[in-house]
């Protein structure tokens, strides 16, 4: 049994009258990459928030290696090694490719009260930037507004903001969403390259991406888990087949 | 807004001219052009901190009038006790403006900080609104204090003192207000590109991400906010001196929303194009009315319906203002 990066206990999340998240328990192992499947509206989402500190957990608990943060600011967690991505594209579209990252970079880097040297001449941020760039097939855009990448593109540079500071966990709620076949298997193929460096939780719709990429698979529906295990486990098992693979398999 | 090495000719020309003029002005011996260039250079002041907060940080502060105003009561209150020879709050008056400047930056500070501290929990129309609302609260709070004149404001006999410095001199006190201003712009271009600036913008750009990168974006936006409340009140102080009189009408929405005009004229996150913002604005202000009247008697009143439509122009037209239209929109 490896270490575990992250460790979720019972965590609830009500909105109103219904129950997103219903006492979830999930752990990382360090190096995995653990898929979250569930037909949509399951609490796939919600989970990550709870988990990234976007949203407040009503209960339960979150352990990052070992230590609980279940009341801290997302800031704060980010700054613990908790890295995420969103389901809709989120870079700063309004600056350069490599100031993303260099931002990216700059968050773990010590204090940004700085208010004189020229941040964008920074080497301390800028070699490291271009470093990720690199390692994610995006450097001859480094100069580009981020804005004017091409979708995928943006995706990939969401990923290397997400990468900086080498996370404990990456959260990434779909990343293959709105990529096209060649697209996604380059996401597919730059997600692989990141094992074991990076523990990952992933939430994705794109069944063969996830069984590809998997280790563990854990099946959300409607906010409770109802199976967790290896992916041929997972794929055999009947309750996940009726509730949700069996949905996939016309399409 | 380039660094100054990545700067293209039109930003160096328009620079250079800027610069220029602004120092051989007082030489033309037109002691009422000099008048209106201080007030220019008072506005383009505040207009270009104001811009720290709205520009930078795409936080539309419509209160900023405010930190302006108390500035200047800083100077009327400071004026009005050394005048009685009474003391304020068991102090000695200072007339001193660098005094002056401390004790505004304190006051504006403070009451940036503990309104800062509620209206930027919010965003959009909200933020808009909270800040309007704190500066109207301050605006009929010096409307009636009657121990300063209330409504009807603080005459000055004399400008503050500068020292070995001469304010009572229009040309001395221009070059002064000319050295503020330029002192400003030079920490505004640096703390554009510093990592502050670059956090502060980023933030605007997208504040979820820039949580989830890892940054407390709201202790850098409160931090944006004290500074621009800051450099405004010390706008304040010159505004104060540069009128010889101190009122609530600093505090005015009109005031907020004039200088939102300024930077919007200008051009919204430049630092340096609420310059150009406020110079046009003022001199709009100053010389429309009477162009207006050669064509109709008594049509200069009417001169904002011509400024109306100026500024939905440049919003349609003109993204980054009078200064991207000189420049050119690229970085």
């Amino acid at each position: 049994m490896s270490e575990e990066v992250l460790r979720a206990v019972d965590l609830t999340r009500r909105f109103g009258g219904v129950i997103a998240c219903d006492r979830v328990s999930l752990a990382l192992r360090r190096g995995e990459i653990h898929a979250l499947i569930g037909p949509n509206g399951a609490g796939k989402t919600t989970f990550l928030n709870l988990l990234s500190g976007e949203l407040a957990a009503d209960s339960g608990r979150i352990l990052l290696c070992g230590r609980d943060i279940t009341r801290l600011p997302t800031h704060r967690r980010a700054r613990l090694g908790l890295a995420r991505s969103f389901q809709i594209t989120s870079i700063l579209p309004g600056m350069s490719v490599l100031e993303n990252v260099s931002l990216a970079i700059q968050a773990h880097a010590g204090s940004s009260f700085r208010f004189f040297a020229d941040a964008g001449r920074d080497p301390a941020l800028n070699e490291p930037a271009s470093e990720l760039l690199a390692r994610v097939g995006l450097r001859e855009c480094a100069g580009l507004p981020a804005a004017r990448l091409a979708h995928g593109q943006k995706r990939v540079l969401e990923l290397a903001m997400a990468l900086a500071g080498d996370p404990e966990v990456l959260l990434l709620d779909e990343p293959l969403a709105g990529l096209g076949p060649e697209e996604g298997r380059r996401m597919v193929e730059l997600l692989a390259g990141l094992r074991p460096r990076t523990t990952m939780l992933l939430v994705e719709h794109d069944m063969d991406a996830v069984f590809r990429l998997a280790d563990r698979v854990t099946v959300l529906v409607y906010g409770r888990v109802i199976a967790s295990g290896d992916p041929d486990g997972i794929r055999r098992d009947p309750e996940v087949r009726s509730a949700y693979l069996g949905e996939e398999e016309g399409g | 807004m380039p660094r100054l090495s990545e700067m293209g000719w039109r930003w160096r020309i328009l620079l250079a001219l800027a610069l220029l003029s602004a120092l051989l002005i007082p030489w033309t011996g037109d002691d009422y052009l000099v008048k209106l260039a201080t007030r220019i250079l008072i506005f383009a002041l505040a207009a270009s901190a104001l811009d720290l907060v709205l520009g930078l940080g795409g936080l539309v502060s419509f209160g900023h009038a405010a930190f302006l105003g108390l500035g200047a009561y800083v100077v009327g209150i400071m004026f009005l006790h050394d005048f009685e020879g009474t003391g304020f709050l068991g102090l000695a008056p200072s007339q001193d403006i660098f005094v002056q400047f401390l004790l505004a930056a304190l006051v504006a500070g403070g009451f940036a900080l503990a309104t800062g501290a509620v209206c930027l929990r919010t965003r959009g129309v909200a933020f808009i609104m909270i800040t309007l609302a704190f500066a109207q609260m301050l605006f009929f709070f010096f409307v009636s204090l009657r121990r300063y004149n209330g409504e009807d404001g603080i005459a000055l006999w004399n400008r503050s003192r500068g020292g070995w410095l001469e304010l009572e001199d229009q040309r001395t006190f221009y070059y002064f207000v000319l050295a503020c201003l330029v002192l400003f712009l030079v920490f505004a271009a640096r703390l554009y590109h510093s990592r502050f600036g670059r956090v502060v913008r980023g933030s605007k750009d997208n504040d979820r991400r820039m949580r989830a990168l890892g940054f407390p974006t709201y202790r850098y936006r409160l931090t944006a906010y004290l500074l621009s409340a800051v450099v405004t009140s010390i706008a304040g102080v010159l505004l104060a001196n540069a009128t010889y009189f101190v009122g609530p009408a600093y505090l005015s929405w009109h005031m907020s929303g004039q200088l939102i005009v300024m930077v919007v004229l200008g051009g919204i996150g430049t630092l340096f194009g609420p310059v150009l913002g406020a110079a046009l604005f003022i001199l709009l202000e100053e010389f429309l009315p009477d162009v207006l009247d050669l064509f109709a008697a008594g049509a200069g009143e009417y001169w904002m319906l011509l400024l109306g439509p100026l500024l939905v122009i440049v919003a349609l037209f003109a993204r980054r203002g009078l200064l991207g239209v000189l420049v050119g929109t690229g970085r």
